[in-house]
């Protein structure tokens, strides 16, 4: 795959002429098309040949491009992009046009990147493999039989493929870093409160972030840095600081890594733990401090998130009803029949389950024995969390416990699906950074997660960038 | 766990229809994943631990910045004036 399709390197050829920004973003947009994987929901072909044509116009006028001019992006379609359509994967706004810009792609178009287009998703982000999109799955690249990984599916396989250099997703339980394992790129979720949400199509509002997927641990912090910043339109937006860049690509030092007693009981797939074990021995090798720690709650974490986030995600679907906006069936005689009728065709088998759930653990006489209860135990495991982090500066897991699985090979028993999620839950759970870089493979892409502490994501890249380096691509 | 009475209860509530096909594969698949996450009920609970409330410190000023109202009512498939026309209440 496209390993070296960075940021530096199209600045760098754009900058030397090697390749006009017409020429480049046509061959991504020729590429989308022909490889034929559905990662794209919509393609912005003619704004995009327009924004590349101003930007050779610049550099034949003699001009320097800035660090991200003219590189290409994909962006997640629950992320709103003005007078376009943003569908979020679901037939309910398959015709929705986003009335504003999200704050992420202010900044983005501040910085002259150029958005290639909308990128395909699980339906309202509700899911691990890309499968429960309206628009059909995503396929993955290096094996078209087997799942994108998901919910940031298509964002994943736009990087993974060659079709940009860099993509955004979400998170919300494991969206950008499983895909990204399961596509053999890099993908990072900020803190709960690092980018702000607003212009976000909303899953569980406790948990979602934007983040950015990429070829490398540095172009995730580059365009880290372009999303970032103080928003007043989302009053969860807590934390607005750049990462350091120079900080990041320096050598780390004195850092414990900690890794879950007992994980490998997860991991189904004898090369991801192989893998795994290896980049262990070498990091002793390399006398780096390996503490094993005791994660026994990463079962009772996804749990917790299984009720959790269900109830928030009742909520925030309450309001499609076809009316303000989205799929309007015409078919009904009175006002229930429309709710019904509209939220009936419009939204899929997964989006109906998670309501119907999170509407009964809310209920009376069952919210105390499943929200109420969930959030205790995610207070306290957000607590043991933070005790960990007095003993270690970081902690890894293989991102997933398995590669990538055929397509619908989990579709028909969801309990399967979401135990996906069972090694980047934890970090939704507490609101800690955690970013998936590629390990070694002899075939399918693996994943490695390494998640910090809270608002740190300037040491998690830190640790990423030297592993990506000193260990994984030696 | 789920009984056939409740899934219907929580669809009307929901504002969504089931076909008998969906009420039993709904019912069955709702129930194995209440089977799993009710673990919850069985983790220990340190006593410091009375509750999960996050603490939201952006907030802005209470200032009356530009509304989007236009924007929002200009997609509005069917109005009168500022107003959503939707079929009949009663």
């Amino acid at each position: 795959m496209n390993n070296n399709f960075t940021i530096e390197k199209i600045n760098r050829e754009l900058n030397n002429k090697i390749i006009s920004c017409v020429d480049l973003i046509k061959d991504c947009i020729k590429k989308i098309k022909s490889d034929n994987l559905n990662d794209f929901i919509t393609i912005f072909e003619n704004d995009s040949i327009e924004q590349a044509q101003k930007i050779d116009e610049k550099i034949k006028s003699g001009k320097k491009l800035e660090l991200l001019e003219g590189v290409p992006i994909a962006i997640k379609d629950n992320i709103l992009v003005k007078d376009h359509k943003t569908t979020a994967g679901s037939k309910m706004l398959s015709n929705y046009v986003a009335s504003y810009d999200a704050y992420v792609i202010k900044k983005l178009k501040q910085s002259g990147v150029i958005i290639l287009g909308k990128t395909n998703m699980d339906e309202f982000a509700m899911g691990s493999s890309n499968e429960t999109s309206f628009f059909g799955p995503v396929l993955n690249p290096h094996d078209r039989k087997r799942v994108s990984g998901g919910s940031s599916g298509g964002s994943a396989v736009s990087v993974a493929s060659g079709h940009c250099a860099v993509a955004l997703g979400s998170d919300t339980s494991g969206s950008i870093r499983q895909p990204a394992s399961f596509c053999g790129v890099c993908g990072l979720k900020p803190s709960y409160g690092r980018i702000s949400r607003n212009g976000l199509i909303s899953l569980a509002s406790s948990f979602d972030q934007i983040g950015p997927i990429a070829n490398s641990s540095l172009d995730c912090a580059i365009l880290f840095n372009v999303i970032v910043g103080k928003d007043d339109d989302d009053a969860t937006n807590l934390n607005t600081k750049k990462v350091n860049i120079r900080n990041i690509k320096s050598k780390i030092k004195n850092i414990t890594i900690g890794i879950p007693k007992n994980f490998d009981n997860f991991v189904t797939d004898k090369n991801i733990l192989e893998s795994f074990d290896k980049l262990i021995k070498d990091l002793r090798g390399a006398k780096i401090k390996i503490k094993e720690i005791n994660m026994s709650f990463i079962d009772e974490a996804l749990a917790a998130y299984c009720i959790i986030q269900p109830a928030e995600s009742s909520s925030n679907l309450a309001k499609y009803d076809g009316f303000r906006y989205g799929f309007d069936s015409k078919v009904y005689d009175s006002l229930d029949d429309a709710y019904k009728k509209n939220r009936t065709m419009g939204m899929g088998d997964e989006v109906k389950r998670r309501i119907l759930i999170g509407n009964y653990v809310l209920s009376s006489g069952y919210k105390e024995a499943y929200y109420n209860r969930a959030m205790l135990v995610q207070g306290d495991i957000k607590n043991k969390l933070n005790e960990i982090f007095k003993n270690v500066d970081f902690i890894i897991t293989p991102t997933t416990p398995t590669k990538a699985f055929k397509i619908g090979e989990k579709l028909k028993d969801p309990l399967k699906m979401y135990f996906s999620d069972i090694f980047t839950v934890s970090a939704s759970i507490a609101d800690i950074p955690a970013i998936s870089i590629p390990l070694k493979s002899n075939d399918l892409p693996i994943g490695l997660q390494i998640m910090g502490k809270y608002m740190d994501e300037e040491n998690v890249l830190k640790l990423a960038w030297n592993l990506e380096k000193n260990f994984i691509n030696k | 766990m789920l009984t056939k009475k409740e899934i219907l209860k929580l669809a009307e509530f929901s504002k969504i229809q089931l076909s008998k096909k969906e009420e039993s594969t709904l019912l069955k698949d709702i129930n194995n994943i209440l089977n799993y996450v009710k673990k919850v009920q069985q983790y220990p609970i340190s006593e410091k631990i009375k509750s999960n409330n996050s603490k939201y410190t952006n907030l802005r000023k209470d200032k009356i910045k530009t509304s989007q109202s236009d924007l929002l009512i200009s997609q509005f498939a069917d109005k009168k004036d500022n107003l959503l026309r939707v079929k009949k209440v009663l």
